[in-house]
């Protein structure tokens, strides 16, 4: 168990309520999604991890030490947690500096190393402003910087992206990625499939508290071959759409919403259905006005895998 | 496996090399920091109009005396800030309060408003944060009320309607009852803020508690003829005034008292005891 970050069997529990059981991972250098539904134990892995919890059974070792009872290995460690407390009256510059100082970094040091961290996070335009007048996305970018700031080895981020403008999901996925290529160990969560599958190919799956699968993203998805993917339009005239849609083969079931003109179509080969629908709105001039697949699409898939372990099982 | 990857934790070349000098520059981060948050908050305020309250009456006697001859005379200056000032309004009242506000608020503070987890992600050992906190918190309680205290001490002064009285604002006899009564109000406030620090990070509700602690245990068992008084704070503060105050009267009744280098010892003993079980809190705690 040589591994940068080892979680051996931990388990921790919330009263009867379990959070996670029977976890045990390494994380090597480069980056790990951790992926889950909402209430999968994510965030209680996370903070297990670096020491905020204090897990029930097994062993957390970070280059290894127990981040519980060695508060040095912090200077190794950053984490974006998803909490939302900050002192509201400190501007984002000073915030930084002071986190920086209780490493013991001397002010000018400090000072410096806050403003490279803000600039990283871009946020350098509102680094004297008070936190308190900064916005949702901002704040969660403060928060990247806050993990970063001390140039960590190990990186920890807990659903970094979510409030997140475009511009600033394009950024912190463009850090993240740079971070795995310098070799540093960075653990990003989320419930979302796609955002994982654009950083990395290396895996964590958990649901209900339990590892549900780890590994290459490739190997989940065949196990996600027979499950259909969904997608959900918007358009000025469904019904239209519809007909059209559903003459092609890859199409498995289509569906026209009651209470608003969208459709969701539910099909095998969302690659090639997707290149359909833009050569249908290219050529065809149908318009469509919103096109995603539905967020509640993650829980089935990990709806879907957890019953097609159980089926295993029985 | 990068071998590269698994190596001791190194601290970082520009930082200062010695463990003492480490945590001292910790400390001032700490001390910095909480400051502050403190020196900016709401509750500064109200707690620095609660310490202007009892200059209400001498400059409410002053205003009055100059509108009207038939306002009885102000009492004798050192008597009052002695019998009312010092051993009333503040060792039975201002003094609770400040140290409930300020203590219990010495890692509670940090809980509630969900900004713990900052110190906790950082390399700092839980005494650091505890006692970086309580430093701040025991600098700006104390000069509040010795501030308070002082504006106090020249209001009465300037109360009195005798020609020439004013002068004995500056006696030294008066400027050192002044001067030891801050001090033990500042050691009081030590042990009271390192107690409530712990009542506040280990129970919940430790306000209720804390009311319960100053203004039953502490109001009342200095009063009673048994043992337990030892074990109040107010017992060992009353022993250390340059001047006998209220409840002090009462002990002399039982004939019971420490010397005054015990009280210090005992207050400070105290006061280290309580950050202790604080700091164990600390290290216990997690962030859910």
């Amino acid at each position: 168990m040589n591994a940068p970050v080892v979680l051996d069997d931990v388990a921790k529990w919330y009263g009867e309520v379990m959070g996670i059981n029977g976890i045990s991972v390494q994380l090597e250098p480069g980056v790990t999604g951790l992926l889950g539904p909402n209430g999968a134990g994510k965030s209680t892995l996370l903070k297990v991890a670096t020491g905020l919890l204090h897990p029930n059974r097994g062993r957390v070792a970070i280059f290894g030490c127990d981040p519980r009872r060695d508060v040095e290995v912090y200077r190794r460690v950053g984490f974006c947690h998803d909490g939302d407390g900050f002192y509201d009256i400190l501007s984002g510059l000073d915030f930084l500096t002071y986190s920086l100082r209780l490493h013991g970094f001397a002010t000018s040091r400090a000072r410096q190393m806050a403003r490279e961290a803000l600039e990283l996070a871009g946020l350098t335009d509102e680094a004297r402003k008070r936190i308190g007048a900064y916005s949702k996305g901002m704040k969660q970018r403060l928060k990247m910087a806050h993990a970063l700031a001390h140039n960590p080895d190990v990186i920890f981020l807990d659903e970094p992206l979510g409030g997140m403008d475009p511009v600033g999901r394009h950024r912190t996925l463009e850090l993240v990625r740079q971070w795995g290529d310098a070799g540093r160990v960075v653990v990003i969560s989320s419930h979302i499939l796609h955002e994982i599958d654009a950083l990395t190919t290396n895996i964590i799956m958990l649901s209900h508290g339990r590892l549900l699968a780890e590994g290459d993203i490739h190997e989940v998805r065949d196990l996600l071959s027979e499950h259909p993917h969904q997608i959900y339009i918007e358009c000025p005239n469904p019904r239209g759409l519809s007909s059209r849609l559903i003459q092609m083969e890859q199409v498995h079931k289509i569906q026209v919403e009651r209470d608003r003109p969208a459709v969701l179509i539910e099909t095998f080969q969302p690659d090639f259905l997707y290149q359909q629908l833009a050569r249908i709105v290219a050529e065809e001039g149908i318009e469509i006005e919103l096109m995603t697949s539905p967020d509640d699409n993650v829980q089935a898939v990990f709806d879907y895998l957890t019953q097609g372990r159980t089926e295993e099982t029985m | 496996m990068n071998a590269a990857t698994v190596q001791p934790i190194a601290v970082a070349p520009d930082l200062p090399r010695r463990t003492v000098a480490l945590r001292l520059a910790q400390l001032r981060a700490v001390f910095g920091l909480s400051s502050r948050i403190a020196l900016r908050g709401k509750r500064l305020w109200i707690l620095a109009l609660l310490g202007i309250l009892p200059t209400l009456l001498p400059i409410l006697h002053i205003v009055a005396s100059r509108l009207s001859s038939r306002v009885p005379p102000f009492p004798p200056a050192m008597e009052f800030f002695k019998t009312v000032v010092v051993s009333t309004v503040y060792l039975r009242v201002i003094l609770y309060i400040l140290a409930l506000a300020y203590g219990l608020a010495i890692i509670s503070d940090e809980v509630e408003s969900k900004t713990l987890v900052h110190l906790l992600l950082r390399p700092l050992p839980r005494w650091v944060i505890v006692l970086g906190r309580f430093l701040s918190t025991w600098l700006i309680a104390g000069l509040l009320l010795a501030g308070s205290l002082a504006l106090n001490y020249v209001l009465i002064w300037a109360a009195q309607r005798e020609a020439g009285a004013w002068k004995n604002l500056f006696s030294y006899a008066n400027l050192r009852i002044l001067l030891l009564d801050a001090l033990v109000f500042f050691l009081a406030l030590a042990a009271y803020l390192a107690l409530f620090s712990c009542i506040g990070a280990w129970l919940r509700h430790g306000e209720r508690w804390g009311v319960v602690f100053c203004f039953g245990w502490e109001w009342l068992i200095p009063y009673l003829p048994s043992k337990l008084k030892w074990f109040t704070v107010m017992y060992q503060v009353q022993t250390l005034f340059p001047h006998d105050v209220s409840v002090a009267k009462f002990f002399s009744l039982w004939g019971e008292r420490f010397s005054k280098t015990a009280c210090i010892a005992i207050l400070l003993i105290a006061a280290a005891a309580f950050l202790a079980l604080t700091v164990i809190n600390l290290k216990r705690r997690e962030i859910r």
